[in-house]
C-alpha cells in the first residue's frame, strides 16, 4: 500500500514548478474569504429550508440537504482549497518571461513572454490591505494574469521591474 | 501638394442609402400588410404599397439631410471629416492611423460609376469611416493621398509588382457553392419565415389555405417539401456563386490584396503584419471531398483587436493548400509530420462527449414517458453520433512544430487545422487536472489576437511530453 501511495506521488508530482512561492498571509487571506463565501452560502441554504420548503413539490429532505451541503462546503473552503491553493501557487519572472502556476484541482501554468506584457498593475482589497498584501495583474492583448497576494512592496518592485522588461523587450521586436 | 476644399459626396448617395435598407423595408411592409391588411388581398396590396412608400420617403428624407452635411476633405496623409446638423463633429484621420482601406461596389453603385470607400483606424469605437458615393477616380485620387503621406514610402513603390495570383474560377467555383453547407441555413430560414407567416395571418386565412391542402393527396406534399428542399439547395449555390465570383488573392511584398463578387463587388487589402494566424477548415460535407477553406485571423496592428476574420481562400483542396500557401503566403505552411493526441486519452474524450449526451437522452426520455409518448428511448440513439463524434475529435487532435510554427488540429464539428506563428502566440497556458496528471496528459491553450477579441485556441488531453515540447519552443529561456 505505502508502494502504492508513493507511486501515486510520483505520477502526481509536477515538474520543475516555478521557483517562487507567494506570501503564507495569503492563507489567512484565503480563509476569511472562505468563511465569509460560506457564511452566505449557509445564509442561502436556511432561506431555502425556511421559505422554499412546501412550496412546488420540495419537500423537507431537499431543504436538509441544502443546509449539509453548506455545512460540508465549510470545511472545503476554510482549510482545503486554500491549503492547496497555497500548495500550487508559483511564479517566477525572467527576463525573457514571466511564468505563473496555480489552481487547486486543475492546475493551470502560464508562461507570457515579456514582449506581450501590455502592462502591469496591482490591485489590493480592503482585507489584503489589512495583511499588507496585493495582487499584481500583467496584462497582455488576450489575457489578464493575476499574481495574487504578494507583499506589498514586492508587488510594486515587480511591477516596475516587470514593466521595465516589458519596455526594453518591446524595442526589439 | 494643395489642399482640396470641402466638398460633398455624390448625391446617387440618397439612392444608395434607400437602396441599402430597401430589403428590410420590403420585409416590414409584408409584415404590416399581413397583420393589418384585413381579409382581402386587394386590401393587403394597398396597406402595403402605402406603408412601404412611408418607409421610402422618411428614408430618403434623412438620407437627404445626411447627404446635405456630410463633408470630407484630403490631403497628403490626412482625410478630414465634418458632419452633423445639430450636433456637428469634425474627425481627422491620420495615415499613421489607417489600418486597410477597402473598396466595396455593389450593382447601383456600379451603374453609375461610384464605389463605397471604407477606412479602417485602430481604436475602440468609431473605428471606420464609410464614404458610400464616391466616383472611381476619386477612390483612387484618395488612397494615393493617404499612402503618400508617409516618409520614406517613396522607394517602397518599386515593389509594388504582383507576387503571386490565386483565382478561383469555373467549376471549382460551383463545386465551392454546392459543398458551402449553406442550403439548410437558407433551407430553415424559408422553413422559420413560413412558420412565421402563419402567426401574422388572419384566421380566416389560414382556415382557407388548410381547407385547400385537405384535398390535396399525401404524395403531393412530400413531393413539393422536396421540391422547396432542392430549390433551396439550387438557389443556395446560385447565390454563393454570385458573392464569390471573380475571387481573386494577390500577394504583394507587404500585403495580400483579396476581392471578389459580382453584384457587390469587394476588394479588401490586409497587410502581413496585422496577420495573426492562420485556420483551414474543413467542413463536414468538404473534409470527405478533400476540400477546405482558409480564414485569416487578423488583428487590427494595434494593442487591440478589432476586424473580424477574413476568408482567404474559400475552396481549396486539400491538398492544393500546400502549393498555395507556397505561392501566394510563403510564412506559412501545412506540416508533414503531426504528433497526435495518445491512445490513453480516448476515454477522456468519450467521457466529455457521452456524459452530457446521456443526461439530455435520459432527460428526453423522461419528459417522453411523463407527456405519454412511447418511444422515449429512441433518444438514446443520440449516443451513437456522440459516439462518433468522440472518437473521430480523439483521432483527429494533433499538434506540430516546425520551426517558427506551430499547428493545433482539432474537430468541433468541422476540422481545423490552426497555423500560428511563434511571435503571434500571445502566451501559452498547460493545465492538467487530477487524472490528466495521473495519466500524463495536458490540456493546452493558444491564445491570438482576433476580433472583436482574442481567440484562444485550445487541444485537450495531448500527451504532457508533447506539450512540454511546445512549452520549451515557446520559452526563450530554455533554449
Amino acid at each position: 500500500m505505502a508502494v502504492g501511495l508513493e507511486q501515486l506521488r510520483q505520477r502526481l508530482k509536477l515538474e520543475n514548478e516555478p521557483k517562487e512561492r507567494i506570501d503564507p498571509r495569503a492563507w489567512r487571506v484565503w480563509t476569511i474569504h472562505g468563511f465569509i463565501n460560506f457564511l452566505i452560502f449557509l445564509a442561502l441554504a436556511l432561506a431555502f429550508d425556511n421559505y422554499a420548503v412546501g412550496t412546488a413539490g420540495i419537500s423537507e429532505i431537499h431543504g436538509r440537504l441544502a443546509l449539509a451541503i453548506a455545512l460540508l462546503y465549510a470545511p472545503y473552503a476554510m482549510v482545503v482549497a486554500p491549503w492547496l491553493a497555497m500548495r500550487f501557487w508559483r511564479y517566477e519572472v525572467r527576463e525573457e518571461e514571466l511564468e505563473t502556476q496555480h489552481g487547486i484541482f486543475v492546475i493551470r501554468r502560464h508562461l507570457i513572454p515579456m514582449i506581450r506584457v501590455q502592462h502591469v498593475d496591482t490591485e489590493h482589497g480592503p482585507l489584503m490591505r489589512y495583511f499588507g498584501l496585493a495582487t499584481l495583474y500583467v496584462t497582455t492583448a488576450a489575457t489578464r494574469f493575476p499574481i495574487p497576494a504578494l507583499p506589498k512592496e514586492r508587488a510594486e518592485e515587480l511591477r516596475g521591474e516587470i514593466s521595465a522588461l516589458a519596455r526594453v523587450s518591446d524595442e526589439d521586436v | 501638394m494643395k489642399m482640396s476644399d470641402y466638398v460633398r459626396q455624390h448625391p446617387m448617395l440618397i439612392a444608395i442609402e434607400a437602396m441599402r435598407s430597401l430589403p428590410s423595408y420590403l420585409g416590414v411592409a409584408f409584415v404590416v400588410s399581413i397583420t393589418q391588411g384585413g381579409g382581402s388581398l386587394g386590401q393587403m396590396g394597398l396597406v402595403f404599397l402605402s406603408a412601404f412608400a412611408a418607409l421610402l420617403f422618411i428614408n430618403m428624407f434623412f438620407s437627404t439631410l445626411g447627404w446635405l452635411y456630410f463633408y470630407y476633405r484630403y490631403d497628403t496623409g490626412h482625410i478630414h471629416i465634418r458632419q452633423g446638423i445639430v450636433f456637428k463633429s469634425e474627425r481627422s484621420i491620420k495615415r499613421e492611423r489607417v489600418q486597410s482601406i477597402n473598396v466595396y461596389t455593389n450593382i447601383l453603385q456600379r451603374s453609375v460609376g461610384l464605389a463605397t470607400m471604407q477606412i479602417k483606424t485602430a481604436g475602440t469605437e468609431e473605428t471606420e469611416v464609410n464614404l458610400r458615393a464616391l466616383s472611381l477616380e476619386e477612390v483612387e485620387s484618395i488612397r494615393i493621398h493617404l499612402k503618400g503621406g508617409t516618409e520614406g514610402q517613396e522607394n517602397g513603390e518599386a515593389e509594388e509588382n504582383i507576387l503571386a495570383i490565386e483565382k478561383l474560377e469555373g467549376p471549382n467555383l460551383w463545386l465551392a457553392g454546392a459543398t458551402s453547407g449553406r442550403f439548410l441555413i437558407l433551407f430553415s430560414v424559408l422553413a422559420f419565415l413560413a412558420s412565421q407567416l402563419f402567426a401574422y395571418m388572419p384566421d380566416s386565412l389560414i382556415n382557407m389555405i388548410f381547407e385547400e391542402l385537405v384535398e390535396v393527396p399525401l404524395e403531393f406534399l412530400v413531393f413539393a417539401l422536396a421540391l422547396l428542399f432542392i430549390l433551396s439547395y439550387v438557389l443556395s449555390i446560385v447565390l454563393f456563386v454570385i458573392q464569390y465570383a471573380r475571387f481573386r488573392v494577390e500577394r504583394y511584398h507587404d500585403r495580400l490584396e483579396i476581392s471578389w463578387g459580382i453584384l457587390k463587388q469587394n476588394h479588401v487589402s490586409i497587410g502581413l503584419h496585422r496577420i495573426q494566424a492562420l485556420t483551414v477548415q474543413e467542413g463536414l460535407i468538404r473534409q470527405p471531398l478533400g476540400l477546405s477553406s482558409l480564414f485569416l485571423e487578423i488583428a487590427g496592428g494595434g494593442s487591440e483587436g478589432q476586424e473580424q476574420i477574413s476568408m482567404l481562400h474559400p475552396l481549396l483542396r486539400f491538398k492544393d493548400i500546400k502549393r498555395f500557401l507556397a505561392n501566394v503566403l510563403p510564412e506559412y505552411g501545412i506540416p508533414d509530420n503531426l504528433t497526435f493526441i495518445p491512445k490513453r486519452a480516448r476515454v477522456r474524450y468519450m467521457i466529455r462527449a457521452l456524459l452530457p449526451t446521456t443526461i439530455v437522452a435520459a432527460a428526453l426520455w423522461h419528459t417522453a414517458n411523463g407527456v405519454g409518448i412511447g418511444f422515449g428511448w429512441l433518444s438514446l440513439l443520440l449516443l451513437i453520433p456522440a459516439t462518433i463524434l468522440a472518437l473521430s475529435r480523439h483521432t483527429n487532435g494533433a499538434t506540430s512544430l516546425d520551426g517558427k510554427q506551430l499547428t493545433l488540429r482539432f474537430r468541433d464539428v468541422n476540422r481545423y487545422h490552426v497555423l500560428i506563428k511563434r511571435t503571434h502566440l500571445q502566451s501559452f497556458t498547460s493545465n492538467a487536472d487530477l487524472i490528466q496528471r495521473y495519466k500524463g496528459l495536458r490540456t493546452v491553450n493558444a491564445p491570438v489576437l482576433s476580433s472583436p477579441a482574442a481567440k484562444y485556441f485550445r487541444l485537450k488531453d495531448m500527451d504532457s511530453a508533447e506539450a512540454l515540447r511546445i512549452w520549451r519552443w515557446y520559452s526563450k529561456s530554455s533554449r
